[in-house]
C-alpha cells in the first residue's frame, strides 16, 4: 500500500529558540559545575 | 527495621495502589486508557518521562557504583540534552501530528506493515525480559537484606504495580510517577543532608577526602573504544542511545504522546534535558559521601548480608581473622583520612601531598582486605564477588535515622513501581494496538479492547514477574537480555531516522534493519572489546546507509 504520510506540524515554535539556549546555559553551568569540582579537589 | 519504617513503606505503596485504582473510574475507551485522551499538562508528562527512566537500578546501583568509583558515570548522560532538543524539533512533531498509540503505527503509514510488526515484536521481546530484570534487580536485594524468599520480594514489587497499572491505565502511570519523582528526590536531598551533618568533617574536608580518591572525577577526555564511560562515548554514543530510547522505545514515547499539544510533548522532554545531568550528579553524590561517611565508621567487611552469613558459617575462623585485619587496617585508614581532612595550605602544600600519599596507601590496604574477604564469600557462596549493590540498602538500614530510612525504601520501591508501571501500559499498548487490533479483530469495539488492554496489561505483568524470579537466580540471563536488547536499540532508531529522509521505502527500511542488527552482532562478537555505547552508533548509522542505498537504487515505489 502507498505511504500514507501524516501532516505533522513541523514547525518549532517560537520560543524553542529561546528554550533551547536555557537549556545550553543549564547544561554549560552544570558540567562547569562538575569541571570546577574536579579541578579543586582531585589529585 | 523499625516498625515506624514499614508504615511508611507500606502506607506509600497502598496510598499508589488506591489513587491509581481512583483513576480506573475515568478510563472507559482505549484512548484513554493508553493516551489519556492527549489531555495530560506538560510537567507531568515531563516528571513520568524521568520516573521512567530512573528505576531502583539507579536508586541501588547508581549510588552504589558513585560509592565505588565516583562521579566517572554521570558522562553517560552528556548526550541526553542534545538527544531531547534532536527529538523536540523532529520526531516528537512526527509522532504526536501524526495521532498514533505507538511510535511503530507510525512506521506502517510511512513504511509498510511488515516494517512495523517487526519493530513493535522487537520492543515487546526486549522490554518483556527488561521488565522482568527490573522487578529482580531490587527483589534480590531485598530479599538478601530483610531475609525474605526471592518469590515474595518480586510478589511485593510486582503485583501492587500490575493492579495500578491494569486497572488505572496511563493516568494512574504518570500521576503515580509525579508523586514517585517527588519522594525519590526528597530522599536523596535528605540523605546527603544527614550525610553532610552526621560525619566529623566539614562538607569541604569531606569532598577533600573523596578527591584524594579519584572520586570526584567527572570527566574523562581520553578516546578510548574499550572504555565505557569517557566525555567522548557519552556525547556520542549516548547521544544516540538516548535518541533511540526516547524517540523509539514505546515505554517512553507514550509518555509524551498523552501531552496535550506537540509544544507541551516537547517541554516534557526539555524537563529532562534540564534536570538529568544534575540529578544524576545528585544520585553518584549520594554514593560518593557514603564513601566519606564509612571513612569514619567502620563498613561491614561484606555488605551482602545473606553472603556475611554464609560465609561466617561456613568459614567461621579465617572470616573472623579477615575481620580482625579489616578493623586493624580501618582505624589507621580513618586516621589518615582525618589527617588528610585537616591538612593545611593549598592543594599543593607538602603536608596536604603527604597526606593524600598516606590515605591513598592505607586506602589500598584496607581494599586488599575487603578483596580477600570478596574471593573467600565466592568462594563459598559461588556468587559473582561483587556487592556494591548492598552499599547503601546497608548503609540505609543500619545508618539512617528511624524514619529516613522508610522514606528512602519506599524511594526505591518508587523508582521501581514507576520504571515497571511505565512498561507494562507501553507493552500492553504494543500488544493490543501494533498486533491485536491489527491483525486479529481490526473491526473490535472499543470496549472490547479496554478489556483486552486490561487482560495484555496483566499478562505482561505476570510474565515480568515469572522472568524476575528467573533472572534473579540465573544471573547471567541478565547480561544476556541487556546485549539481545543492544543488538537493535541502535537499528530501531536507524529505521526512524530514516523515515525521515525523503525518498526511503518499506524495503530499504526492512532490510536495513535486518543488516543494521547483523551489524552490531558483528561487532560484538568480532570486537567484544568496544564499549556497547557504540553499539548504538554502528546500528543506526548502518540502517541509514542500507536503507537509503536500496531505497535510492530501486526504481518505483517497493511499498
Amino acid at each position: 500500500m502507498p505511504p500514507d504520510e501524516p501532516t505533522p506540524e513541523r514547525r518549532p515554535p517560537r520560543s524553542f529558540g529561546r528554550t533551547l539556549l536555557y537549556v545550553m546555559i543549564v547544561q554549560v553551568i552544570s558540567l562547569l559545575l562538575l569541571w570546577a569540582i574536579q579541578a579543586h579537589y582531585s589529585v | 527495621m523499625h516498625w515506624l519504617n514499614w508504615v511508611i513503606v507500606v502506607g506509600y505503596v497502598g496510598y499508589v495502589v488506591v489513587d491509581g485504582v481512583r483513576r480506573s473510574k475515568d478510563t472507559h475507551e482505549i484512548g484513554g486508557y493508553f493516551l489519556a485522551n492527549r489531555s495530560l499538562p506538560w510537567w507531568a508528562v515531563g516528571l513520568s518521562v524521568m520516573a521512567t527512566q530512573l528505576s531502583a537500578v539507579t536508586m541501588i546501583g547508581t549510588t552504589g557504583q558513585g560509592a565505588t568509583d565516583g562521579l566517572r558515570f554521570v558522562q553517560f548522560y552528556f548526550g541526553l540534552p542534545v538527544a531531547m532538543v534532536i527529538l523536540g524539533v523532529t520526531l516528537v512533531p512526527f509522532l504526536h501530528g501524526a495521532k498514533v498509540y505507538t511510535a511503530y503505527e507510525y512506521l506502517e503509514r510511512r513504511f509498510d506493515a511488515r516494517t512495523r510488526s517487526v519493530t513493535a515484536l522487537l520492543f515487546l521481546l526486549s522490554r518483556g525480559m527488561s521488565c522482568g530484570t527490573i522487578i529482580a534487580a531490587p527483589a534480590v536485594v531485598f530479599s538478601a537484606v530483610f531475609g525474605w524468599h526471592l518469590t515474595t520480594s518480586v510478589t511485593l514489587i510486582g503485583i501492587p504495580t500490575v493492579i495500578y497499572t491494569m486497572l488505572g491505565g496511563v493516568q494512574a502511570v504518570t500521576w503515580a510517577d509525579v508523586k514517585q519523582m517527588v519522594l525519590i528526590v526528597t530522599a536523596l536531598l535528605a540523605i546527603v543532608v544527614v550525610l553532610l551533618t552526621q560525619m566529623p568533617v566539614s562538607p569541604d574536608q569531606a569532598l577533600r577526602v573523596a578527591g584524594a580518591t579519584g572520586r570526584l572525577r567527572a570527566f574523562d577526555f581520553s578516546f578510548n573504544l574499550h572504555d565505557p564511560y569517557t566525555f567522548w562515548s557519552g556525547v556520542i554514543g549516548g547521544t544516540f542511545l538516548m535518541l533511540s530510547y526516547f524517540g523509539t522505545d514505546q515505554s517512553q514515547v507514550q509518555r509524551y504522546l498523552t501531552a496535550r499539544s506537540v509544544d507541551e510533548a516537547r517541554s516534557s522532554l526539555l524537563m529532562s534535558a534540564y534536570w538529568k545531568i544534575p540529578l544524576q550528579a545528585l544520585v553518584l553524590l549520594v554514593g560518593v559521601l557514603v564513601f566519606v561517611y564509612y571513612q569514619f565508621q567502620a563498613p561491614p567487611l561484606l555488605y551482602n548480608p545473606a553472603q556475611e552469613a554464609e560465609v561466617r558459617a561456613a568459614q567461621g575462623e579465617r572470616y573472623a581473622a579477615l575481620e580482625a585485619r579489616y578493623h586493624r587496617t580501618f582505624d589507621q585508614r580513618e586516621a589518615a583520612a582525618l589527617q588528610l581532612a585537616r591538612a593545611p595550605g593549598g592543594p599543593a602544600g607538602a603536608e596536604r601531598t603527604k597526606s593524600e600519599q598516606t590515605y591513598r596507601q592505607r586506602e589500598s590496604d584496607l581494599e586488599a582486605v575487603r578483596s580477600d574477604a570478596l574471593s573467600l564469600a565466592h568462594q563459598v557462596t559461588g556468587e559473582p564477588s561483587e556487592d556494591v549493590n548492598y552499599i547503601i540498602p546497608r548503609f540505609v538500614l543500619n545508618e539512617l535515622p528511624i524514619g529516613l530510612s522508610g522514606i528512602f525504601i519506599a524511594g526505591i520501591l518508587a523508582a521501581a513501581m514507576s520504571s515497571i508501571a511505565a512498561e507494562l501500559n507501553s507493552l500492553s499498548t504494543a500488544s493490543v494496538v501494533d498486533f491485536y487490533r491489527r491483525w486479529v479483530r481490526p473491526d473490535g469495539s472499543d470496549e472490547h479492547l479496554l478489556r483486552v488492554s486490561k487482560v495484555a496489561t496483566g499478562f505482561w505483568g505476570l510474565f515480568a514477574c515469572v522472568v524476575a524470579t528467573y533472572a534473579a537466580t540465573l544471573g547471567s540471563l541478565i547480561e544476556v537480555v541487556n546485549k539481545f536488547g543492544s543488538f537493535f536499540y541502535g537499528s530501531i532508531l536507524g529505521v526512524f531516522l530514516l523515515a525521515m529522509i525523503p525518498g526511503t521505502r518499506g524495503r530499504g527500511a526492512f532490510y536495513g534493519l535486518i543488516a543494521g542488527m547483523a551489524a552490531v552482532a558483528a561487532v560484538t562478537f568480532g570486537a567484544p572489546e568496544v564499549a556497547y555505547l557504540w553499539l548504538n552508533v554502528v546500528g543506526s548509522v548502518t540502517v541509514v546507509v542500507v536503507g537509503v542505498a536500496l531505497s535510492w537504487g530501486t526504481p518505483g515505489r517497493q511499498a
